[in-house]
């Protein structure tokens, strides 16, 4: 599709990437372990009000390996946020495979539940007011993950964790105040050091960002980089941010409840010896050979209802169907 | 996280709620604790007064002996009778043993016939008894002379005796005085006579002390029954006298007598009435006499029925309190729901939020109950047994916000605006369930009736279900209306109206509207029995008095009346005669009717119309006595009992009654369950209009007047009626020896008064008003709930239109007229389930115990409307003015997004 070259807006973009994929592998075990850490296949989800059916996901396939850092976007409405609750555990899908590790999440029992939340996954929500107990410190919030699992190491041992993960999150001087005291991007960044406080081996953010002015999104953002490329956590953001789907490697669009695109950021050599950031945007296709058309190309010759496939050498063409084959070849 | 200092500073972070747990809990616990010790302090009260307003002999329990002749072995008989006093108290079960206050012993010998040149003087009859009385030198001053001595009477000298100044004057006896008194009379035995001596006079201390009051009386003298009946008298001996004549065969009467304390436990009272029959049982060869049971029993049969009407109030407070307990947990739940789902995300377990609200919970319910309860014991009067119900209260509050918590929907997933618009079916069953349940609560209750003495569970339960079914059934309906209303102010100029309509018609909240209607019921309940009881007791008061006073007496004199006119303040008086139990005849020579006896009235109706006119009473004359006049039979009012028989023996067109020894023909011209002046009971009565007689020489004199006027001198009545009746003795051809009879006067207000006073009165008072107040503050409370539920989305909603713009005086009215249809279902359900309890429970409450049997109809009450109505108004305001607080908190119209935080 097309491929766009830019200019790196973080130069080390590319080496976080890799330090990442270095610690997951250490983590899975071995670099082959990395593929399909999140697996969605056809995934359905149907909410029944009153009698009234809306399908929020329909179909949607999605797989995030070990220690990626990808972002999905999409308009309102889209299924988004349905797909976070999915993974997250919140909320079982009605149909398809949804798999996050070894856990499956359409048949996860009461205990394999708590035991994903505890150990599996960790997540930010928008509101900030969300993430924290208004009633506790920064560190007693980050402490309460670990008390809750019962984690070992004592009270001690999970201070100094508490400690380290705010330090690490760039929030270490705000330890001892109450979310009441801290400013949004530093309620947010210690929501990121609370998710990450059991070891999860998945980050799910939901807008992390969206209540953020961009400077304080992008402290956010780098706080959640910088637990990918230190911890090894796979990250996966649900934004509306253009300027954090560009400081990922991987973006996801959803449309109507499916992945209707990719966008994919590669690190190469340049021809003056620097590296740049190689943008390419994917449409994607599932597994009975479904692909949704970019609505700009879909308005650029108005497509409607009805398309002529062909199928060249090496690629397809789709063309308007009400007009003649050779009248305009257009390739898509 | 489950320290108590977390938990403490959680409690703190969300203290208002908190707060408000506490404060319910403390009520609650307050009032198990607090109103048993009222209830049992008024009604101690109430038996103290109930008591006390009675004779204090019905306190006395007393064992006699039968006549018992001695054997000559020497001993001192009286020595050992009365060292049994001691015994005998210490046999008595403990209960009663502890209330005895006084005791005395005393031995006589059945009084014989005595003769002396004193009473031959006066040509006196009498009987003597010789009675020893232990502790008479402390409790009576001799007037003359001196004690009798003690120990044995030397061989040839008269007893030495002392009597009662009284009586010794009306037996022309002094000091000195010789008599003889002839052995009793025993067949086959001839005793012989014992000369007397009168060595000494006493009047006693305090004639109000109980140890004057043995019967035979031994301060006065005991009338002659009947021509040639002996006077009847006692003299007091010494022990001595009475153990020699016990040794030469007179036989003797001994008594031990105990007077119970006034002070009786309440509680104890069962255990009390037990006791008593238990020593009627086992009086172990004495006598035992006792009139106190069956004044306990009517006392006990009082509170009983007040105890039913409170533990009605009671359960409608305790639960409207319960009420609110569930809401303020339940409130405390949502406001907390971001927590508990965030918890669940980071690794709680499913139990783990409730853990944490049981840990908040301990740290502050169990401490406000035994605040709460503390603060109850402060209460004057004895503890009742709630600690129980206490404990059980406590536990149900703490455990209610983990339950809260547990059950609470944790993350709302899809879209909420869809939902509650339609009820699902499994609920409209549970309703419909809940309806025919409370249907069949009544239904059993009403022909089951109740068990008395014992709290009913089904009559506790029959308001609670009642109420809540109720709610139900207006939370269903309120909304139809109002949803035509909307559709009509669509048409209509302006929005606010329908704007106000339209939502109050898909109002949500309906938890908080069931807790208002349980309130507002147990408030109108109170006090529509409370009323009910006025009503009756105003209605027992003017049937014993109908006018403003009443006097009663033998016979007066035909001028009395127009004395009694005389008297200031008297405005009519309209005279009255009345005959108990007379024949009717068929004919004016007096032909026995055969039917069974009857009291015939003779009453001025024309006049007692006017005085009940006056007097502003209504007792429901029948207008056939009123306008009765001369000529033919005179039409008569007569009980349905008598009106059957005078049918059955084909007399109800003509019949005789007499009254005075006139005989006078009346026919039926109405029938009455009850007419006004025969409060006596009995079912069997003739009314004749007095105007409507024919004038006869031997006219029919009065026998008491009802009187109508202001300000009226009890006692200026009682003399004009006591010459009244002289008049009539002396007047007559025959002038009788004059009789000392008591005209007998009683005002309206102090009939009134009594029967408001006393017994049970103070209890029922206290429920009524408790009830009546609880249940308007719990009310209140709970339509702050319930216009708190809302708030939030008014809020948004009123946010939104302002920036539409809607102005601030738009705004306030599209609340008022969102709010008041709420608040006034919620107000009139409550009021109309209140008023329908007691005539529902009136059958089984037992109310006419409060009325001296007169049946309390529980009516629709005018006041009932107003009351209604006010309270709606003070809702409605309270309610605005919860709302504008409410909103200013929120900063409503400073934000557009509000309460919109996902």
């Amino acid at each position: 599709m097309t491929a766009t070259a830019e200019q790196p807006v973080a130069p080390d973009l590319a080496a976080l990437q890799q330090r990442a994929a270095a610690r997951a592998a250490e983590r899975a075990g071995g670099r082959d372990r990395l593929r399909g850490h999140i697996v969605c296949d056809g995934l359905v989800r149907i909410f029944k009000t009153e009698g009234v059916e809306v399908v929020a996901l329909q179909g949607l396939d999605l797989v995030i390996d070990r220690g990626e850092l990808v972002a999905i976007v999409g308009a309102s409405g889209s299924g988004k946020s349905t797909l976070l609750n999915i993974l997250s555990g919140l909320d079982t899908p009605t149909a398809g495979i949804a798999r996050v590790g070894e856990y499956d999440l359409l048949n996860l029992s009461t205990r394999r539940r708590l035991s994903y939340r505890r150990d599996m996954v960790g997540f930010i929500w928008q509101q900030t007011g969300r993430n924290l107990l208004p009633y506790l410190t920064a560190r007693e919030n980050v402490e309460l993950p670990m008390e809750l699992a019962g984690r070992g190491g004592g009270r001690r041992g999970r201070r100094r964790r508490a400690e380290e993960l705010l330090e690490l999150v760039g929030v270490g001087y705000c330890a001892d105040r109450r979310p009441g005291q801290l400013s949004g991007g530093e309620q947010q960044r210690c929501a990121v050091a609370v998710a990450v406080a059991n070891d999860p081996q998945v980050l799910f953010a939901d807008e992390p960002t969206g209540e953020l002015d961009e400077a304080t999104g992008a402290e956010v953002f780098g706080a959640l980089r910088t637990i990918n490329a230190e911890l090894g956590v796979t990250v996966v953001v649900v934004t509306h941010d253009p300027a954090v789907a560009g400081q990922v490697r991987r973006t996801v669009a959803i449309r109507d409840g499916r992945t209707a695109s990719e966008v994919r950021r590669t690190a190469r050599v340049g021809a003056d010896g620097g590296t740049e950031l190689v943008s390419e945007e994917y449409a994607v296709l599932d597994r009975s050979g479904r692909m949704q058309l970019p609505a700009p190309f879909v308005e650029a010759l108005t497509l409607r209802d009805r398309v002529r496939l062909n199928l060249e050498p090496d690629h397809v063409q789709v063309r308007p169907g009400d007009r003649t084959p050779d009248a305009d070849g257009s390739d898509a | 996280m489950l320290s108590v200092g977390a938990a403490a500073r959680r409690v703190r972070a969300f203290g208002g709620q908190f707060l408000l747990l506490a404060v319910l809990t403390m009520t609650a616990t307050l009032l198990v604790s607090g109103v048993p010790r009222l209830v049992n302090w008024y009604a101690g009260q109430g038996l103290h007064q109930f008591l006390a307003d009675r004779p204090a002999q019905e306190r006395d329990l007393t064992y006699s002996a039968a006549p018992l002749t001695a054997t000559a072995n020497g001993t001192s008989l009286m020595e050992a009778y009365r060292s049994d006093l001691e015994t005998i108290r210490a046999g008595m079960p403990p209960r009663v043993r502890e209330l005895v206050a006084q005791r005395w012993f005393s031995a006589q010998t059945e009084p014989s016939r005595v003769v002396g040149r004193d009473l031959a003087a006066r040509n006196l009859t009498v009987d003597l008894g010789l009675r020893v009385v232990p502790d008479i030198r402390e409790a009576a001053t001799l007037v003359e002379g001196r004690w009798p001595d003690r120990g044995p009477v030397p061989s040839g000298k008269p007893v030495q005796v002392a009597l009662a100044a009284q009586v010794a004057g009306q037996f022309n006896l002094r000091v000195g005085s010789r008599l003889t008194l002839k052995g009793p009379d025993t067949p086959g035995v001839s005793l012989p006579p014992t000369p007397i001596a009168v060595v000494g006079l006493f009047a006693p201390r305090d004639g109000g002390d109980g140890i004057w009051d043995a019967l035979p009386p031994l301060l006065r003298v005991v009338e002659p029954l009947g021509d040639g009946q002996p006077f009847v008298g006692f003299a007091v001996v010494d022990e001595a006298v009475l153990d020699r004549q016990a040794a030469i065969g007179w036989s003797l009467r001994l008594s031990w007598r105990y007077r119970l304390s006034a002070d009786i436990d309440v509680r104890a009272l069962d255990q009390i009435l037990a006791g008593l029959q238990e020593m009627s049982r086992r009086s172990a060869g004495r006598t035992f006499v006792q009139g106190l049971d069956v004044p306990l029993r009517q006392f006990i049969a009082g509170m009983d029925a007040a105890r039913t009407v409170l533990a009605v109030i009671a359960a409608g407070t305790l639960a409207t309190l319960g009420g609110l307990v569930l809401l303020a947990t339940g409130s405390a739940v949502r406001r907390r729901r971001g927590e508990f789902a965030l918890l669940r995300a980071r690794g709680g377990g499913p139990a783990a939020g409730a853990g944490r609200s049981l840990a908040e919970s301990l740290l502050v319910v169990p401490p406000a109950a035994v605040l709460g309860w503390l603060a109850g014991t402060l209460a004057p009067g004895g503890a009742g047994d709630t600690l129980g119900l206490a404990v059980a209260l406590t536990v149900l509050v703490t455990l209610a916000l983990p339950v809260a918590t547990l059950t609470a929907p944790a993350e709302v997933t899809g879209r909420r605006d869809g939902l509650r618009l339609r009820p699902s079916t499994r609920r409209l069953g549970v309703e419909g369930g809940l309806l025919l349940l409370a249907a069949l609560a009544v239904v059993l209750l009403r022909q089951r009736g109740l068990e008395s003495g014992e709290v009913d569970p089904l009559l506790v339960s029959v308001p609670v279900l009642l109420a809540v079914a109720a709610a139900l059934v207006a939370i269903r309906l309120y909304p139809l209306p109002l949803r035509l209303l909307s559709r009509l102010a669509a048409r209509a100029r302006g929005s606010v109206a329908f704007l106000g309509t339209a939502r109050a018609g898909r109002a949500q909240a309906t938890a908080p509207l069931v807790v208002v209607v349980l309130a507002i019921a147990t408030a109108a309940f109170s006090a529509v029995v409370a009323a009910g009881v006025e009503a009756s007791r105003d209605r027992a008061a003017t049937a014993v008095v109908p006018g403003d006073a009443l006097l009663l007496g033998e016979r007066f004199a035909p001028d009395t009346r127009t004395e009694l006119e005389r008297v200031s303040g008297v405005r009519v008086a309209a005279p009255l005669a009345e005959e108990p139990a007379q024949r009717l005849a068929t004919d004016a020579l007096g032909t026995d009717a055969r039917i069974g006896d009857v009291t015939v009235l003779l009453v001025d109706a024309a006049a007692l119309d006017r005085v009940v006119a006056a007097a502003g009473r209504d007792p429901g004359l029948p207008r056939t006595l009123v306008t009765a006049g001369p000529g033919g039979p005179a039409p008569a009012v007569v009980s349905p009992a008598v009106a059957a028989d005078l049918a059955g023996a084909g007399l109800a067109g003509s019949a005789f009654a007499t009254v005075q020894g006139q005989r006078y023909e009346f026919r039926v011209t109405g029938q009455a369950e009850t007419f006004p002046l025969l409060t006596g009971g009995g079912d069997r009565f003739v009314v004749l209009p007095w105007q409507a007689l024919p004038a006869r020489e031997y006219a029919v004199v009065p026998t008491g007047f009802v009187l109508a006027g202001e300000d009226l001198d009890v006692a200026r009545l009682r003399e004009v009626g006591t010459e009244g009746q002289s008049r009539f003795q002396h007047g007559s051809a025959v002038s009788a020896r004059e009789r000392n009879l008591p005209v007998e006067v009683s005002t309206w207000t102090t009939v009134r008064r009594e029967l408001g006073e006393g017994g049970p009165n103070g209890v029922l008072v206290f429920g009524f008003v408790a009830g009546a107040v609880g249940g308007t503050v719990l009310g209140l409370l709970a339509i702050a709930f319930t216009v708190l539920a809302g708030a939030r989305a008014r809020g948004q909603v009123l946010s939104r239109l302002r920036t539409l713009g809607l102005s601030r005086g738009q705004g306030r009215g599209l609340l008022l007229i969102e709010l008041s249809p709420l608040v006034g279902a919620a107000v009139l359900t409550g009021a109309l389930v209140g008023a329908l309890l007691p005539v529902l429970l009136n059958p089984v409450l037992g109310l006419a115990t409060f009325t001296r049997g007169t049946p309390v109809r529980v009516a629709f009450e005018p006041a009932l409307v107003a009351g209604v109505v006010a309270l709606g108004a003070v809702a409605l305001g309270f309610a605005v003015a919860v709302e504008a607080l409410n909103n200013r908190r929120l900063r409503l119209g400073e934000a557009l997004r509000l309460g919109e935080e996902s």
